[in-house]
Parts: C-alpha cells; structure tokens; sequence
C-alpha cells in the first residue's frame, strides 16, 4: 500500500448512522493525499497570490487570441486563436485537466477574473467587512457592487445546458471563423463581468457559464478531489471559515460548505478552503476514476443526455465521412440554405432534450418493470441510473477529440510561429507541413477508450441498481436491460469511429 | 494530546461543556450570516438558535459558579477526542441549490441536542467519579430541555401546518 493512502475520518466515538453529525459516507477506493505527499504543494496552494499566478498568463494568451481574432488572418487554421482554443485547448481540457485534475481550468479560468477583481475589491487580499458599517457583506468577507442572491428558480444548471447547447448549435462558426469566436469568447467575458456585479460570489461560474456546466458534470469522474480530511475536526470547528471566510481566505466563492463536500460538482478548485481553514483540514486528494456517483436533479441528467448527444452529433458532424452535415451547420459558408440550417438545429435541440431521454426513459421503464418487487420513486431511480452515462460521456468525448490534436496537431506548430497569420516564424516552426499523427491507428485508439468506458460503465451500472434494489437477483433484472442500453451506445460510437 | 471526556474532572467537562456552547453560538451565527438574502426564515432560525446557545451557556456559567466559585480550567472541543454537540449542515450544497428549508434547521438542531444527551448519558454510565457521573446527569438534562424546546417548536409548526392543510 502506497504512503499517505489513508483511512478516512475514522470515528472517534459512538456516532449517529444518519443525519449531519453521522460519520461520512464510507468512501471507496484509495485516497493519496496530494498535499501531505507533496509539501511544496501544500506550500503553493497556500499561497495567496497562488490562483492569480495561473491566471495571469492566462489571461495574457487570452487577450493575445482575442487581438489574433480580431486583426490576425480570417483563415480558421492559420489563426492561433482558433487552433489553440478549440483544437489544442479542448482537448487538453477534457482529455487531461478534467480526468485528472477535476476543475482545475476554473482555477486559472480569465472569464471571471474582471469581475471577481472588480467585486472583491482586491486582487490578492481578502477584504473583512467592518463591524456595524453598511459593507455589503457574504459572511465576514466584504464585497463590492449590488451582491444579490441569484433567483432561486434558477438555482440549477438549466441555463448552462441551454447555453451550452446554444453554443454548440453555432459551433461550426466559430470553429471556423477568428471573428465569431472574439464575439463568443469576449462575451462570456464581458456577462461575467457584469453578472459579478450584480450577483453575490460564483454566481456566474455556478449558474451560467456554459463550460462550467459540463466541467461541473465531468469532474465527478476526475482523480482529483478537494475534501476535509477529518469530519469531527469541522464538526467541533465554529469558525466555519471554509463558508464564511476571513482574514485568511474568503468562504468559498462557490456558494460550497467545503467541510461537508462529497461530490466535486460545484467545487472550482480556487482552494481558498484550503487557505481559510483554521485547523489546516482542507486538501487535495488524489482518487479513483469516477468516484462520485450522485446525480442531484433533472438539471444534472439533462446534462449528461446533452453531452452524449453532442459528442455522438459532432462525431457525426465532424469526423463522419458526410460532408452533407458539416455543410448544413456551416450554411453560410457552404451555401446550404437556412432551412437546412433550422431543421439541423431542431434535430441538435431534440436529440439531447428529447429523443436520448425518452430512449434511456424506456429502458428504464423496462428495466423497473423487469426488475418488480418494491421500487424507489422514479426520480430516485432515473437520476441513480443516468450517472454511469457521465462517465460514458467523458470518455466519448475523449474519444471524440483525439483526432482533433493527432490529425491537426501540427497546425499548433504553425500558429505557436506565426500566431495572427502574418508571415511571422518566431519559431522556425510556421511552415511545418501539415502530417497528421497515427491516422490509420486513430479507430483503434477510439475504439480502445471506448471500450475501456463500457468496462467501467457496466460495472457502475451494476454497483449503481446496487443502490435501488436490495435483492440480488432484482438488481440483476435490473441492471441488464440499463447495460444493454450502455452497450447500445457505445456501438453507436464504434460504429461512426470504424467507419 | 487529546483526552477522553471520561478522563476529564468535573470542572474540565463543565469548562468543555461551557465551551461547546460557546462555540456552537459562533457557528450558529455564522450559518445565519450566509443565509441572510436567502431564506430569511433560514437566517432567522439559525439566529434563535444561536441565542438558545448563548443561554445555554450562561446557564452553564451558573453552575460553574455554584459549584466551582467560577474557576475552571481553559479546554475546548479540540482538547477532547469525542464531539460532544455541533450542529452541521447535512449537505454541502444548500446554498447553491437554496435547497435548506426553515423546518430543517430545527430537525438538525434537535438532532444535535439528542446526540448531546447520549453522549452525556453514555459518558455517566463509564465513569465511576460520582461528582463526575452526577454532572453528566445534570448535563444530560439540560440537553433534554433543550430538545424538548425543540421537538415543541417542531410539533407547533406541525400542527399549524395541518391546520392549514
């Protein structure tokens, strides 16, 4: 057994087996905890100036795309904002920071930087408010600007899938054209902004950024967890800084309880917890592929259907041999006309909001049907089954964005040496022939993820009816007719990536 | 290095029990201020709670008086290995999905203050220091009156609502 893989929060005393102060739920697999095996980590996270530090060469490549955008050439893979955004960045986002890191983008994320600084009123120091002044106040930290409390009706993550689907139901324009993605990108900016100084903390990241809606889904499979290391310690703590913050750190901007996390959902890795804790009971730890298993709402599942659908779709529009499909998403481009475009959007719009969650809806009446006996409520039961397609759906997209770094990886090359398409070779690389990596092994690879993702998927699937279904033998009633619908679309995939 | 409660002295626990309820008013205060803009019912019963603490407090402090002049030695939860009363919240999101009802905050609480009078009863029943065993006892039937507060507040709020219903 490796060092520092510990038990975790072993009950002191006799405790409850239900309610708040029960012991945490038995967690499972092997935990490495980061920051007692690295010290210097533990160092850096406490750093104030830690976040900042990510962000600021982020910030700067940011505004270097945005000028790329704007005056660089027009031509979508000369320009560095279009080959290191949607090509080398996806990729690295959701192959490697996601899986393995969790939400560390988040961590170093620009879009919210003006508006976090802005509302804050300081870029490293966190702010106390003033004993019996008018401070706008969260906790004991003081903020700038109105500091509502965003709407309870849209406490959710509706309008990140609505946004996100919105964006992807353009993506062809913006994947092709500097321009549009200086509209899309500087938006986001400019809404965090604004929203920052309106609305108390994250409000923003939590609510409407549509790339913190799926990194907030995906990150329950990610091999990175921030968690409280000893449950009694937090019990008996009052200060509660992790919540309210303090000199030290301001409460999470998440809107988390830190102490009481069990999922990775809403937790943006900004480590102010890690930061604020009195008892230094807050880390980072190193886990399990696709430990978190709870699905919250109908807003959490509906994301889950969204990104399927969406990395089946792209496949299709992307990778597929139909030049049709690309040609209708790109109409202005391709002359396809608008009506073409409308009917590809309802179809985009219908497949993840109706047609794969009245598919997985049907398997799941059979499989309840098969399965007899006493069941859980149907939501209990639909939200408990729709996690294993979280998993799924990362390693689909993996799947998916492969070939966008092996084929076109060298265009990152040509756009490092010549990033606004202006002649420039800073280099030596700005004229690198365009040689796709592994092609002919590229169905192979996919098929492999893929595979590995129907592995994990099927054991989920079983461990998760586990949870609905005491009975041995109806768990297994159950769970066959929900793995045959896994399995289902896994084929679907193989079959557009051998093709 | 931290101590059994059963291996305090009567004036250790009374000076831990004294301290949880002071630190359970801080933390109290604090959940009220984060729920302040949100449910303002939620706020409020977090406030009612946390002054519940602060007279539960200074009752402990009159006994302290009675019993011991007032002296008591400095020792706090951390000092000890058990978690004799904290009220938490049962789960890290409510305040991303406004999920915390008002109902809830007593539920929580009464379930802190029943975990209280086990933990005092259990500690009576291993100790075999009578003066120890006696403050337990007497420990313990506070925490009864405190649940007792609460399970009425509970039980009015219950019958309201079927009222209404």
């Amino acid at each position: 057994m490796p060092e520092n893989i510990n038990p975790v929060n072993p009950p002191v005393a006799p405790r409850p087996t239900s309610g708040p102060l029960a012991p945490p739920p038995p967690v499972e697999g092997w935990r490495i905890d980061l920051l007692a095996t690295f010290p210097w980590l533990k160092w850096l996270v406490k750093q104030r100036w830690f976040q900042f530090a990510l962000i600021l060469p982020n910030l700067f490549l940011f505004l270097v795309f945005l000028v790329a955008g704007i005056w660089g050439t027009p031509v979508g893979n000369r320009n560095i904002l279009i080959v290191f955004v949607w090509i080398f960045w996806w990729f690295l986002l959701i192959s490697v920071l996601v899986p393995f890191m969790s939400r560390i983008w988040c961590t170093m994320c620009p879009f919210p930087f003006f508006g976090e600084w802005l509302q804050r009123g300081s870029l490293l120091t966190p702010k106390l408010a003033r004993p019996n002044s008018n401070d706008k106040k969260v906790g004991l930290n003081r903020y700038f600007g109105l500091n509502l409390r965003w709407p309870k009706a849209l406490s959710n993550i509706w309008l990140q899938n609505i946004g996100f689907l919105g964006l992807c139901t353009f993506s062809a324009f913006y994947l092709t054209r500097p321009i549009v993605s200086v509209v899309v990108l500087g938006s986001l900016i400019v809404i965090a902004t604004v929203l920052h100084l309106i609305f108390r903390q994250r409000a923003f990241c939590n609510y409407v950024c549509p790339v913190s809606g799926f990194l907030s889904l995906y990150s329950m499979s990610s091999m990175t967890e921030v968690r409280s290391k000893d449950a009694d310690t937090c019990l008996k703590c009052h200060d509660k800084s992790c919540l309210v913050g303090g000199e030290r750190g301001w409460g999470c901007p998440w809107f988390n309880y830190p102490s009481k996390m069990e999922r990775n959902n809403y937790c943006g890795l900004c480590t102010e917890c890690i930061k604020t804790c009195p008892h230094d009971n807050m880390t980072i730890r190193l886990r399990p592929f696709a430990t978190d298993t709870k699905l919250k709402g109908y807003d959490e599942a509906w994301k889950a259907f969204i990104m399927l659908s969406l990395a089946l779709a792209y496949s299709v529009i992307y990778l597929g041999p139909w030049g049709f499909f690309k040609d209708v998403a790109n109409f202005t481009e391709s002359g396809k006309g608008l009506s073409y475009f409308i009917a590809y959007a309802v179809c985009l719009w219908s497949l993840p909001m109706l047609v794969i969650p009245a598919i997985y809806s049907a398997f799941h009446w059979v499989a309840r049907r098969a399965a007899g006996g006493t069941a859980k409520p149907w939501k209990e039961s639909f939200l408990t089954m729709a996690y294993p397609l979280v998993p799924l759906g990362l390693l689909a997209w993996i799947a998916f964005s492969l070939p966008l770094i092996f084929i076109n990886g060298s265009y990152i090359l040509v756009t490092m040496s010549d990033p606004f398409g202006w002649g420039w070779d800073l280099f030596h690389t700005a004229h690198t022939a365009w040689s796709p990596v592994v092609p002919d092994w590229m169905p192979a690879i996919q098929v492999a993820i893929l595979a590995l993702g129907l592995v994990l998927v099927l054991k989920s699937v079983f461990k998760q009816a586990g949870k609905l279904y005491e009975d041995q033998k109806a768990k297994i009633r159950f769970a066959i007719p929900m793995a045959g619908l896994m399995t289902l679309i896994v084929l679907v995939f193989v079959r557009l990536y051998v093709n | 290095m931290t101590k059994k409660i059963k291996d305090l002295s009567p004036q250790e626990v009374l000076a831990l029990a004294i301290s949880v309820e002071r630190s359970n008013r801080q933390a109290l205060d604090n959940y009220a201020h984060m729920f302040d803009g949100y449910d303002t019912e939620v706020a409020q019963r977090f406030r009612v709670l946390a002054e519940e603490e602060s007279k539960h407090e200074q009752l402990l402090r009159k006994k302290a008086q009675e019993l011991f002049g007032g002296n008591l030695p400095s020792v706090d939860g951390f000092d000890v290995q058990e978690v004799v009363e904290a009220l938490d919240m049962d789960d890290s999101e409510h305040l991303i999905f406004d999920s915390l009802k008002a109902r809830k905050v007593y539920e929580l609480a009464l379930q802190a203050e029943k975990k209280a009078q086990d933990f005092y009863r259990e500690a009576g029943r291993h100790t075999t220091n009578k003066a120890l065993a006696t403050l337990f006892a007497e420990l313990g039937g506070m925490e009864d009156d405190h649940a007792g507060w609460l399970q009425a507040q509970l039980n009015k709020e219950k019958n309201s609502e079927d009222k209404h219903a």
